[in-house]
């Protein structure tokens, strides 16, 4: 089976993640170029049928599934090890991973288990026509050029990609698959960590990753206006975002930074507020889709790569743009 | 858990791969068992010769290829000397174009995973590589100084030790002497020191398959074909350089220690020759001796032709081995008429280079029954046709 692809499939509740869908998409791409079976792997403790089938309605020739209950919530040690006994087993030319918290907790820990490379967040993946080797792309050194990256002397070749980053086609109810379930070993499922329970950092903070419309506010918006950019997110259904600077006051929780330190993302809109429009923030979001800029400072560098710009205050902008928003 | 009992005929290099493997499996118990030495019958006297690109088997099977090399080279890195790796490289010698056609193809896949190869026409650095050569009628040589030969014997004592440490039990000095066979099912097997209960038993009995299928009542088409080895003591006692893997059409040469080990090419064999093939009786093998002129004379002539510097050797010893392989000199695996007993056979000449996946592959198809590409193009139905 060594030359398969495989796709590490992300689940929560037993219900798939639509990035799981994407990495097929991707990974549908790669096997057809080179003629080689693409399979998911799903790690979950009592996941339905009809949600497996999805995976093959999306691309999968194969699933791997291992079921048990301490996939129930996301613990690295058994996800890492069941994936490292995956690999032993099998030996898979290629695993792609998705660019979420998951998948950037399990791949590299991984990577170091199985010595072999990794390469995080690309942009796009192919195939070298002559070698059959996976090419990694992606943004390096702050987004002035772009990388292709090799991995020819270790296998499994490994990388993570962006949610978002490829279409998603319709599912195709007329393909088959067969789905495996795999049985690991115990020590492959043990865990030095516990689950205790599930604590929200407050409201409105969905995954950054997988939204498609995110609100973000900078240094330029003091605690007191948030409920400004909460307002408007809720009405466009958004998540919200952060730069740096109200993470290192303390006025935003880290899970919201977006940029260079925090996540990267690439939503149909972005909205920054009252962002200057650092190097290190704008890395984070080169790939979104449209981006409007409200800024008191007409010179901002957040308005060179705005497609929309509007300069004034916030406290200004805000309502009336949410009340065009209410008003669709 | 309700467990798999598999049972192995066989402690060579493909009954311990697959032990291994089958090792890896938690829903899987795995029993061995050798009625010699781990690694010892037709698996010691391999040349172990895993080149990244030569002509014991076609580019088709080059996952097969790269994979088994790419085990011994992670098992000799995990341990020094577990795979007695003697990286000398391998030098393949074209004097056709189909050859060198091949031969290059065969570089190409090497360099795309990573490893050095070039195709030389420059007959001066053939020379620099091996200066015994006569180059006269030659093409040019595939060269890659990052492969060369295993020691079976060490890798099956390798992959034995890593499926004990998994759990699998491992029974030396236990000769098979019947099959438990209920409607047509097969439910363990005899020994000389007892009776075990399996539920799947595998053949890897390599040369001595056909005497264990009939243990099933099967007649399997396998011929033997015989591999004489001679070892070489070269004019000057000693080489000055480093002898690498050397691969001509009709013949092949490795070193061992000072010497070198020399063979006719394993598809030059003509199982309608009974000079070639036949099926003999793999018990009668001695370690050393057993040889014939025939073949003595043969490899000399092709000495004469083309590497003259070492026509003037000595013989050292030498050593007779069979190989075990069907008509078409691939392997068998899987399947069989008789529910559970399964084969991991035929590998003839290239037992080393094919055993790990097979082990991988067949260790799969029995822990979950899925059927990888090599297992349906080995299968033993290939032969109803």
């Amino acid at each position: 089976m060594a030359d398969e692809i495989w796709t590490f499939s992300e689940q929560k509740n037993n219900q798939l993640r639509e990035v799981s869908f994407e990495l097929l998409t991707w990974g549908r791409k790669l096997a057809d170029q080179r003629d080689t079976p693409l399979c998911a792997v799903v790690l979950a403790d009592d996941i339905p049928e009809t949600e497996l089938n999805k995976l093959i309605q999306y691309g999968a020739d194969k699933v791997y599934l291992v079921q048990n209950p301490i996939f129930a919530h996301f613990l690295v040690e058994p996800q890492v090890h069941t994936m490292q006994h995956l690999v032993e087993i099998y030996h898979p030319e290629i695993i792609l991973a998705a660019a979420t918290t998951t998948g950037r907790t399990v791949m590299p820990y991984l990577s170091i288990l199985t010595h072999s490379g990794l390469t995080a967040d690309c942009t796009d993946l192919q195939i070298e026509p002559e070698t059959g080797n996976l090419l990694q792309i992606r943004p390096a050194i702050g987004g002035n050029i772009m990388a292709t990256i090799k991995t020819p002397d270790t296998r499994p070749q490994m990388a993570t990609v962006r949610p978002k980053s490829i279409n998603l086609p319709d599912a195709d109810p007329s393909r088959t698959g067969e789905i495996i379930t795999v049985t690991v070993p115990a020590k492959a499922l043990a865990s030095r960590m516990k689950f205790e329970k599930y604590a929200s950092e407050g409201t409105n903070t969905a995954s950054l990753e997988e939204a498609n419309i995110v609100v973000s506010s900078g240094l330029g918006l003091q605690p007191e206006k948030f409920p400004l950019v909460e307002d408007l997110a809720n009405a466009l259904g958004a998540v919200m975002g952060s730069s740096r600077p109200p993470v290192d006051h303390g006025w935003q929780p880290y899970v919201r930074q977006v940029g260079l330190s925090g996540r990267t993302i690439s939503p149909e809109l972005y909205v920054a507020c009252g962002i200057s429009g650092a190097v290190q923030h704008l890395a984070g979001i080169q790939t979104a889709k449209n981006i409007i800029a409200i800024n008191s400072d007409p010179e901002a560098p957040i308005f060179q790569v705005a497609d929309f710009g509007i300069v004034g205050d916030v406290d200004d902008v805000l309502p009336v743009l949410k009340k065009y928003v209410d008003e669709m | 858990m309700d467990k798999k009992r598999v049972g192995i005929i066989g402690g060579g290099i493909v009954g311990t791969a697959l032990g291994y493997h089958l090792s890896l499996h938690p829903n899987i118990e795995v029993s061995l068992f050798e009625k010699d030495q781990i690694g010892s019958g037709t698996t010691a006297k391999s040349a172990g010769t895993v080149c990244l690109f030569d002509d014991s088997i076609s580019h088709e099977f080059w996952q097969m290829r790269l994979f088994g090399f790419q085990t011994y080279e992670r098992m000799e890195a995990e341990e020094k000397g577990a795979a007695g790796f003697d990286k000398t490289g391998t030098l393949v010698v074209c004097t056709n174009p189909e050859v060198e056609a091949y031969t290059k193809a065969g570089i190409a896949l090497a360099q795309g995973v990573g490893y050095s190869g070039e195709y030389i026409t420059d007959k001066a650095r053939i020379k620099e590589i091996l200066p015994d050569l006569n180059l006269d009628n030659v093409l040019g040589a595939g060269w890659t100084a990052d492969d060369g030969y295993f020691d079976a014997t060490m890798a099956s004592n390798t992959f034995v030790k890593k499926m004990k440490a998994n759990g699998g039990q491992v029974f030396t000095f236990t000769k098979v002497e019947a099959l438990k066979i209920t409607d047509n099912k097969v439910t363990g097997l005899e020994t000389n020191k007892g009776s075990y209960d399996f539920d799947i038993v595998v053949d890897a009995s390599g040369a001595w398959t056909r005497y264990t299928s009939r243990m099933a009542g099967l007649e399997l088409p396998i011929w033997h074909t015989k591999a004489e080895v001679f070892f070489l003591v070269p004019p000057a006692k000693k080489l000055s350089y480093t002898f690498p893997v050397l691969k001509y059409p009709r013949f092949y040469a490795r070193r061992e220690g000072d010497n070198i080990f020399i063979c006719k090419a394993h598809l030059t064999m003509d199982l309608s020759d009974p000079m070639h093939a036949g099926i003999w009786d793999p018990d009668k093998l001695k370690p050393t001796g057993g040889t014939d002129d025939y073949f003595l004379e043969f490899l000399f002539g092709e000495l004469e032709e083309h590497v003259p510097g070492l026509v003037d050797s000595g013989v050292a010893s030498s050593w007779l081995g069979y190989r075990a392989e069907p008509p078409d000199f691939l392997p068998v695996l899987g399947d069989t008429s008789v529910e559970g007993y399964m084969l991991a056979i035929g590998c003839g000449g290239n037992g080393v280079i094919e055993a790990p996946m097979i082990g991988q592959d067949l260790a799969l198809y029995i822990a979950y029954g899925q059927k990888s590409p090599l297992i349906e193009r080995f299968a033993y139905s290939r032969f109803d046709k």
